[in-house]
């Protein structure tokens, strides 16, 4: 099966990368320029030493993969490439994992490019003789909460777009399913006693982050699980085709 | 094997429409079958099923020996489809589509490489190899998906209105390579269309539907026999009215048409033309020329959809 998986995420890729008449290449590119070069010079020594602001700028790889994943499925309803992909003699899983997988490789991949990038940046503009760089702790932390947060994403994204009849209505269905943990968390925070409250942020904020990056991605990572195992459950040719 | 698919009260229903509806149906291996209906008649539907995309609601289906419930990832990997749409990836030029189903089914690259340059050979498309599919005809496109269907010489190929949405040219130029690839590739082709002209040419059986019910199964020529054959096309001279009364009140006579100094006699079940002719003699006419009248694959279709 691993054969079937990478040729379904190569061609992936290279649809994420060439698509739009290769625009895929240029949007690319000016995210990392933007999100490794311009973000971090104005930010400067902070975007190294404070691993919050880091994590703060990973909404960035996860609009990415967004787009790559929406696409997955409902893209290739839209353009009636689908039906002929499920006729084919893959598997089940070797499409839903080669789907899932292009979207992964392709949000770590440009986390840690502009991640590398965005180092350098700051080393040139704000040196002071000293390489500054995150220590390994953090780096580690940041790498496992990217993966776990650009596989949720991408799981949440390929299990939206299964049964979408487009690209933008896979993309609506993203963004409320998106809307509701954020909507609850900001309820429950302003449903609680304002004392209670205040204590959870102080508690949060003088925690310690690299730590906390370790609990999260962990989270994130079981609930991928949980995510791939709802994807496999919903993928259905028959449904996939009459929907 | 004798038969690529065998189909017994093969059903699928949805809601309260019946798309396939008790379908029992044979297709021989080795030759290009075709399934005539008009539009919405379940012929599609019938591919899917066969492909075990969709689940039946009754009756099951073998394709090449292979249950379509229970092993239809086995007959999608001996199976070549052009299903509604091309299927094509716009973005990619031909050879890399062709090259992304060339490694689906693991074929080794030296293998694919020889394939892919003999298909798009043959279907003249080997020049225009490196162009994205964007800007090109649906024509072109349709000859794509074939080589596709046909790249890792898969036994069994289905075609679901290859010829759709093309022009007469294009047309008449697809079923040509279709009948040569047919023929040269040796593969059972089940081809479903509304083009009858299309499935006399090519098919050495056809199978016609109508609201999912099979309404008949044969070769052109024996559909063509059981719809026509009873008709007589006389040519001469003395043709009376009395004569023409003479003949309408004979038992194996079902009606007597003169038209443009030509008898059109239509025989009951089972009857000869030889003693109607002697007959026809005997009262006094000329007779110059007997044929019988071959209807069209299209009259015989007409017919048989009205009937229904």
């Amino acid at each position: 099966m691993r054969h079937d998986i990478v040729t379904v995420a190569r061609k992936e890729l290279w649809e994420a990368l060439n698509g739009g008449g290769g625009r895929g290449k240029w949007n690319l590119l000016f995210s990392l320029l933007v999100f490794g070069g311009f973000m971090p010079v104005q930010m400067g020594r902070t975007w190294i030493e404070s691993p919050v602001m880091a994590l703060f700028w990973l909404w960035a790889p996860l609009f990415l993969v967004i787009q790559v994943a929406t696409d997955s499925f409902a893209g290739e309803r839209e353009r009636h490439t689908l039906e002929t992909l499920l006729a084919s003699r893959l598997s089940d899983r070797a499409i839903l994992f080669g789907k899932l997988g292009a979207a992964i490789v392709y949000g770590c991949v440009f986390t840690a490019l502009y991640m590398i990038i965005s180092v350098i940046a700051v080393n040139v503009f704000y040196w002071d003789g000293q390489v500054l760089v995150y220590s390994p702790a953090v780096s580690a932390g940041l790498a496992l909460v990217t993966l776990g947060g650009v596989s949720l994403i991408a799981g949440l994204s390929a299990l939206v777009s299964l049964r979408a009849a487009t690209v933008k209505r896979a993309m609506q269905g993203l963004m409320i399913a998106l809307a509701v943990p954020v909507m609850a968390f900001s309820l429950l925070t302003f449903l609680i006693p304002g004392e209670s409250r205040d204590q959870f942020f102080l508690a949060l904020f003088s925690a310690d982050v690299t730590g906390l990056m370790f609990v999260a991605g962990a989270v994130l990572l079981g609930l991928v699980v949980v995510v791939v195992l709802a994807a496999l459950a919903r993928f259905r040719r028959a449904r996939m085709i009459l929907d | 094997m004798d038969n690529a698919i065998r189909m017994e009260g093969l059903a699928r229903h949805f809601g309260t429409v019946r798309a396939v509806d008790d379908l029992s149906l044979d297709v021989p291996a080795g030759i290009v079958f075709g399934f005539l209906g008009p539009n919405g008649s379940g012929k599609t539907t019938t591919i899917r099923l066969l492909l075990g995309l969709l689940e039946p609601t009754a009756g099951r289906a073998e394709v090449l020996g292979f249950d379509t419930r229970t092993q239809a990832d086995a007959i999608r990997e001996r199976c070549g489809a052009l299903l509604e749409h091309p299927g094509l990836y716009e973005r990619m030029s031909a050879q890399a589509n062709l090259d992304y189903y060339g490694r689906i089914n693991r074929m080794p690259a030296a293998e694919r490489a020889a394939r892919i340059e003999a298909l798009l050979t043959r279907l003249d498309l080997w020049e225009r190899r490196k162009e994205i599919l964007t800007g090109w005809s649906r024509g072109m496109k349709q000859k794509l998906a074939i080589a596709r269907a046909l790249l890792h010489r898969p036994p069994l190929v289905f075609l679901d209105e290859p010829t759709a949405g093309l022009d007469a040219v294009a047309a008449a130029a697809l079923r040509d390579d279709l009948a040569g690839l047919a023929a040269h590739e040796g593969v059972t082709i089940f081809l479903t269309t509304h083009n009858l002209t299309e499935a006399e040419k090519l098919c050495a059986r056809v199978a016609v539907i109508r609201e999912g019910r099979l309404l008949a199964v044969g070769s052109p020529d024996e559909l063509r026999a059981r719809a026509g054959g009873s008709r007589l096309i006389i040519t001469g001279r003395g043709f009376s009215a009395e004569v023409c009364e003479g003949l309408r009140r004979l038992d194996q006579v079902r009606a007597v048409e003169c038209v443009n100094g030509h008898l059109a006699v239509t025989l009951a079940d089972g009857a000869e033309a030889a003693p109607l002719v002697g007959l026809l003699v005997q009262a006094g006419a000329q007779v110059e020329e007997v044929r019988r009248d071959s209807s069209s694959l299209e009259d015989v279709f007409l017919n048989l959809v009205e009937a229904a």
